[in-house]
């Protein structure tokens, strides 16, 4: 259960190469889960960001931007609640930093294959919902 | 930039590729007479081009996260496996009417482990991707409104008719 408030809405940055076809489409590397060096799990990287507005979600990507040379993210795209594959993955709230989540469990998911798929459903919903910064764009 | 790191760079430049003979003598297209070896040889360079600096940026994007020293086996490591993934994608294009990337123009990128991908985009909850492994597999996922087929596959007739299909789908989706 979220503390932010219900219903749940998971936004992940984008960067600039991952923003297709005149910004409708979330190319599926954008959902590619990536080892965490520490604990050696599989996660991608969100926040929660429900009941925040654009503004709002664009500070939160600001401030803990993770693009090297601090660059700025360009977008974020988001997957509300009812739409998560919750069948498919888990949230871990660790919320550090605030609002923070892991989209878990791929370890279930050990062929490529199988990664692609998940990542690849995960982009195309996320691409009903694509916010582009104007001004970082 | 460590000289690891800049062998990395000038082996990604200096692929085998334009030495390759095979690729000059594929694409015989008989039925059509517009259809040159030159035009498929023009395609194989973009597609290798695209290829290239995506995983060239890849590169340089992992040095400036994780600095400059100790980045060499990585480097080594994404250099190495693209040129396998590139010998696997020439490989397909001599069994794989090339003619579709003309029509279907893919996006192409890189993934972490330095293997080459092909996006392709149709309207909502349509779109098509393909991996091309260093083990010379194939893998492919196609979401098609609310369907989804996934396959790792050898080059082979199966596979070949299968990407064929789920892209004359797409192609066929787009235009209606």
């Amino acid at each position: 259960m979220s503390k932010y408030g219900e219903p749940e809405i998971y936004s992940r940055f984008l960067r600039k190469d991952w923003i297709k076809e005149n910004n409708t489409k979330v190319h599926f590397k954008a959902f590619l889960p990536t080892e965490n060096k520490t604990t050696h799990r599989f996660e991608v990287s969100c926040f929660e960001t429900q009941l925040l507005d654009i503004e709002q979600i664009k500070q939160i990507f600001r401030i803990n931007n993770i693009l090297p040379n601090n660059k700025p993210p360009i977008a974020h795209c988001s997957i509300p609640e009812k739409d998560f594959l919750s069948e498919k993955l888990s949230i871990d709230r660790n919320y550090e930093p605030e609002r923070h989540v892991d989209l878990i469990g791929w370890e279930k998911y050990q062929s490529k294959e199988d990664r692609n798929e998940i990542s690849s459903l995960l982009a195309e919903i996320s691409s009903d919902i694509i916010n582009i910064y104007e001004d970082n764009a | 930039m460590s000289l690891r790191t800049e062998y990395s760079m000038n082996t990604l430049q200096s692929s085998s590729y334009l030495d390759n003979e095979k690729a000059k003598t594929v694409g015989n297209f008989p039925n059509n007479p517009f259809v040159t070896y030159s035009s498929k040889n023009i395609l194989i360079t973009q597609l290798y081009e695209s290829a290239k600096n995506k995983a060239m940026d890849y590169c340089i994007e992992l040095i400036e996260m994780n600095g400059d020293t100790n980045i060499g086996s990585m480097t080594d490591s994404l250099c190495s496996n693209f040129n396998y993934s590139w010998e696997v994608l020439q490989k397909f294009l001599e069994y794989f009417d090339y003619r579709f990337f003309e029509t279907l123009k893919p996006n192409i990128d890189v993934d972490d482990d330095g293997e080459i991908i092909f996006e392709w985009y149709g309207r909502k909850s349509v779109r098509v991707n393909l991996t091309f492994g260093i083990h010379g597999e194939l893998y492919l996922v196609s979401l098609f409104h609310g369907t989804s087929l996934k396959l790792k596959q050898f080059i082979n007739q199966f596979s070949i008719n299968l990407i064929k299909s789920q892209l004359i789908q797409l192609l066929n989706d787009k235009v209606a």
